[in-house]
C-alpha cells in the first residue's frame, strides 16, 4: 500500500516560494506507468562526463602511456642487417661465446612521431638506400621532406618522451650502442612453411607401433564430439604455416661494435636468416645504459633536439 | 643422459660392477657428469685375484651386494659434453662412483678416467681419488 | 515449334556474314603492315619528358660502412684469427691446401694451458673459420674417450702432430674407427716415444746450439 501523502496539495505553499529542493523526495505519480519525476538527464556522451574527483581512468589513451612510460626506452633503436654467425675468445679465460654480426648501413632518423600529432612519441628510422625511380612519389616526398635519401628500410622505434626524438636526418652509428650494454633483438624468424602439429605446436604425436595405421604424426582429435558443443573451438592449434613472425630476443649483450665496419656484434643468436633486418634497442628488462661523455655525436644530437 | 633404468659402470672398488639409475636427484630430467643419483646394484664386481690387494678388495666388495639402492655420482658419460671453451668430452661408456648420504665415496680407489666437471660441482674428493681426469 | 524456325535461320545467316567480315579484316590488316611505320614521334617525346621522380629534389645518400666491408664475417673471422693465430701456423697444419698439414688418420697431440696434454687419432677436421675444431680419440685406461678441440682456443697451447697416418685415408671422416673392429686403442706408447725422442732431440740441440730452438713441432 502506497503511503500516505504528509500533506494535501492545497495546504501546500505557491510553487514559487517552494524550491525543488524542499520538496519531499517521494515519486509522487505515475512511476508505475513508466515515467519518473527525477530531473531530466541527457544521455551520456563523452563531453558531458564528469571526472573531477573521480579515479582516473584505466582505460585510455592517456592511461595507456603512462603505463607503457615504465617500459619505453629513453633513446631511439637501430636496424641492422644479420649477417651471420661466428665465435668470440676471451683471450684471458678461453671462454669461447657464439655471436651473431650485424651491420648497419646508413641508418637516418627519417621522422618523428608527436604525442600530440600522432599519439605516441617514436622516431622513424630509415637504413639502406633504394634508388629515386623506385620508390613512389608519396614515399619519395617523405625522405625528400627529411632531407635524407631514399631509404630500403624504415621502421619506427618508440621512445618515452620527446628527449629522446633524435633530430631528422641524423646518421645513427654502431657507436650508438656500448659495448656491454644490453638491447632487445627482434626480427622476423625464418619461414618454415607449412607444417604439422608437431614440429608447430610441440604435439606428441602417436605410437610408431602397437596397431597403430598410417597416424604417426597426426594432431589426433581437435575436441570433444556432442557434449563440447560438436565444433572445434576457435584457436584450435592446428597445422599451418609456421615461422616468418617477429620474434623479440631480449637482454642480448653487445659484445663489440666496429664503426668503420659498420658492426655490431651481438652474444648469441637472433632471429632471422641472414641478410634480414633485425631491429634493436636498449633492453627494456635491464637499467638504461649509461651514455659516456665519449660518445660525441650522440650528446650532439640530443642537445639539438632538447 | 643419465635416467631411468640407465646402465652404468660402477669403477670404485665398493664391490659393485654394474649399476642401474633409479632416480635422478634434483628435479633434473637427465644427469650428467657431476650429477648426484640413486642407482640398484645389479652386478656385484668378483674379487676372486689373488694378490696383497685381495684381503682388502674383499673386505671392500662386503660393502655393497646385489640389490642395494645407493647413492651415486656419474663420472662419466656418453653424450657429449661442451665445455665454455668450445672443446667437448665424450667418453665410450657411462660410468658413475657409489657413495653414501653424506656425499663421502663408499669405495676407496677408483679405476678409470673421470670427468673434470666434478670439480666443479664439489666432488674433489672423488677426483683426487681417480687415476686420471679429463 | 513453328515460330522458331524461321527465327533460327537468319542467326544462321549472321555467322556466315562474320566470318566473311572477319577474313576481310585480317586482308586489310595485312595491307595496312605493308607499311613501315612511322615511328619518331610519340616515343620521342615521352622520353623527352623527366622522369616523375626527378621533379623532387633527390637527396644522395650518406657514406656506408656496409661498402667499406662487403662481408663482415669474413673480415671478422680474420681479424680473430690475426690475434689468435698471429703466425698462422696453426690456420696452415689445418689447411686443406697444404700437403704437409694434419690430416685425418694422424696421430695429434694437443697441449692446453691448464691441465695435462691430450693425444689421440685425429678422426674428424671441421674447417668453419675461427671454429675449426678436430675430433681427436684415444683409450684412457681402457675408456674410449672423443675430445673436440677449437684449434684456435687460447686454451690450446700447441698442437703437434706424433704421427702422419702411412697412407691418406679414404674417408673424411673416421668414424668406423669408434667399432671395436677398427679401434686402434690407446696412443699411449706411440706418444710415449715421440716425447723421449723429442726430448733427445732437444737436448742435443741444447748441447750443440746452446738452447737456440725450442721443439721444432710446436706450432
Amino acid at each position: 500500500m502506497a503511503p500516505k501523502l504528509p500533506t494535501s496539495w492545497a495546504q501546500l505553499p505557491p510553487a514559487f516560494l517552494l524550491p525543488d529542493a524542499f520538496l519531499p523526495l517521494i515519486a509522487k505519480r505515475g512511476v508505475k506507468n513508466g515515467w519518473s519525476t527525477a530531473v531530466p538527464r541527457s544521455k551520456p556522451n563523452r563531453f558531458n562526463q564528469q571526472t573531477a574527483g573521480l579515479p582516473t581512468l584505466t582505460q585510455s589513451p592517456a592511461a595507456a602511456l603512462a603505463r607503457k612510460a615504465y617500459t619505453l626506452p629513453l633513446r631511439t633503436g637501430a636496424l641492422g642487417i644479420k649477417k651471420g654467425m661466428t665465435a668470440i675468445y676471451d683471450p684471458e679465460t678461453g671462454i669461447r661465446t657464439a655471436c651473431t654480426v650485424l651491420q648497419l648501413d646508413r641508418l637516418q632518423v627519417v621522422a618523428h612521431k608527436t604525442r600530440d600529432k600522432h599519439g605516441y612519441y617514436a622516431v622513424q628510422v630509415g637504413a639502406g638506400w633504394k634508388h629515386a625511380s623506385n620508390v613512389p612519389m608519396a614515399l619519395l616526398g617523405h625522405f625528400t621532406g627529411a632531407g635524407v635519401s631514399p631509404k630500403r628500410h624504415v621502421a619506427e622505434f618508440r621512445v618515452k618522451d620527446e628527449k629522446g626524438l633524435l633530430g631528422v636526418g641524423q646518421s645513427i652509428e654502431p657507436d650508438w650502442f656500448i659495448e656491454g650494454q644490453f638491447v632487445d633483438a627482434r626480427a622476423n624468424c625464418r619461414g618454415m612453411g607449412f607444417e604439422g602439429g608437431m614440429k608447430r605446436w610441440g604435439f606428441s604425436g602417436q605410437g610408431a607401433s602397437h596397431g597403430n595405421s598410417k597416424n604417426h604424426r597426426t594432431m589426433g582429435s581437435s575436441g570433444g564430439s556432442q557434449g563440447s558443443g560438436s565444433r572445434v573451438l576457435p584457436g584450435k592449434k592446428m597445422p599451418g604455416r609456421m615461422g616468418g613472425q617477429q620474434v623479440t630476443t631480449q637482454n642480448v649483450k653487445v659484445l663489440k661494435v666496429d664503426k668503420e665496419k659498420g658492426l655490431v656484434i651481438l652474444s648469441g643468436c637472433v632471429a632471422g636468416p641472414k641478410g634480414c633486418i633485425v631491429k634493436i634497442q636498449d633492453a627494456v628488462k635491464k637499467p638504461w645504459p649509461v651514455i659516456p661523455e665519449a660518445v660525441g655525436t650522440v650528446k650532439e644530437a640530443l642537445k639539438a633536439t632538447a | 643422459m643419465i635416467q631411468l633404468k640407465t646402465m652404468l659402470n660402477c669403477i670404485d672398488n665398493s664391490g659393485a660392477a654394474v649399476v642401474e639409475c633409479a632416480r635422478v636427484m634434483k628435479m633434473k630430467r637427465h644427469a650428467r657428469i657431476g650429477d648426484r643419483i640413486i642407482v640398484v646394484v645389479q652386478k656385484q664386481r668378483n674379487f676372486s685375484e689373488s694378490g696383497p690387494g685381495a684381503s682388502i678388495a674383499t673386505s671392500a666388495a662386503n660393502k655393497v651386494r646385489r640389490g642395494d639402492i645407493r647413492h651415486a655420482v656419474v663420472v662419466r658419460t656418453k653424450k657429449k659434453w661442451q665445455r665454455p671453451d668450445g672443446s667437448v668430452v665424450k667418453f665410450d661408456d657411462n660410468a658413475c662412483v657409489l657413495i653414501n648420504k653424506a656425499g663421502e665415496p663408499i669405495g676407496t680407489r677408483l679405476n678409470g678416467v673421470v670427468g673434470t666437471e666434478l670439480r666443479k660441482m664439489k666432488w674433489s674428493k672423488i677426483l683426487s681419488l681417480a687415476p686420471m681426469h679429463l | 515449334m513453328a515460330t522458331a524456325t524461321p527465327t533460327l535461320r537468319p542467326l544462321a545467316c549472321w555467322k556466315s556474314i562474320l566470318r566473311h567480315s572477319r577474313q576481310q579484316k585480317a586482308i586489310t590488316r595485312s595491307l595496312t603492315t605493308l607499311r613501315a611505320p612511322e615511328r619518331t614521334a610519340a616515343p620521342a617525346s615521352r622520353n623527352s619528358l623527366p622522369p616523375v621522380w626527378q621533379k623532387l629534389k633527390v637527396y644522395p645518400p650518406p657514406p656506408s660502412a656496409a661498402a667499406a666491408s662487403r662481408e663482415p664475417i669474413k673480415d671478422f673471422t680474420n681479424d680473430q684469427l690475426r690475434i689468435l693465430d698471429p703466425t698462422r701456423a696453426r690456420t696452415n697444419l689445418f689447411s686443406k691446401g697444404n700437403p704437409e698439414g694434419a690430416k685425418v688418420g694422424d696421430i695429434l697431440l694437443v697441449r692446453l694451458k691448464d691441465g695435462e696434454p691430450f693425444a689421440g687419432v685425429c678422426i674428424n677436421i671441421r674447417r668453419r673459420g675461427v671454429d675449426t675444431g678436430i675430433l681427436l680419440r684415444n683409450q684412457l685406461t681402457r675408456v674410449g674417450v672423443e675430445m673436440w678441440y677449437k684449434i684456435y682456443s687460447p686454451n690450446v697451447e700447441g698442437i703437434e702432430v706424433v704421427q702422419r697416418k702411412e697412407k691418406r685415408a679414404r674417408r673424411a671422416r673416421l668414424t668406423y674407427m669408434r667399432k671395436p673392429k677398427h679401434d686402434r686403442g690407446s696412443v699411449e706408447n706411440i706418444v710415449y716415444q715421440y716425447q723421449r725422442m723429442k726430448a733427445g732431440l732437444r737436448s742435443k740441440e741444447d748441447s750443440n746450439l746452446g738452447g737456440k730452438k725450442k721443439g721444432k713441432g710446436r706450432k
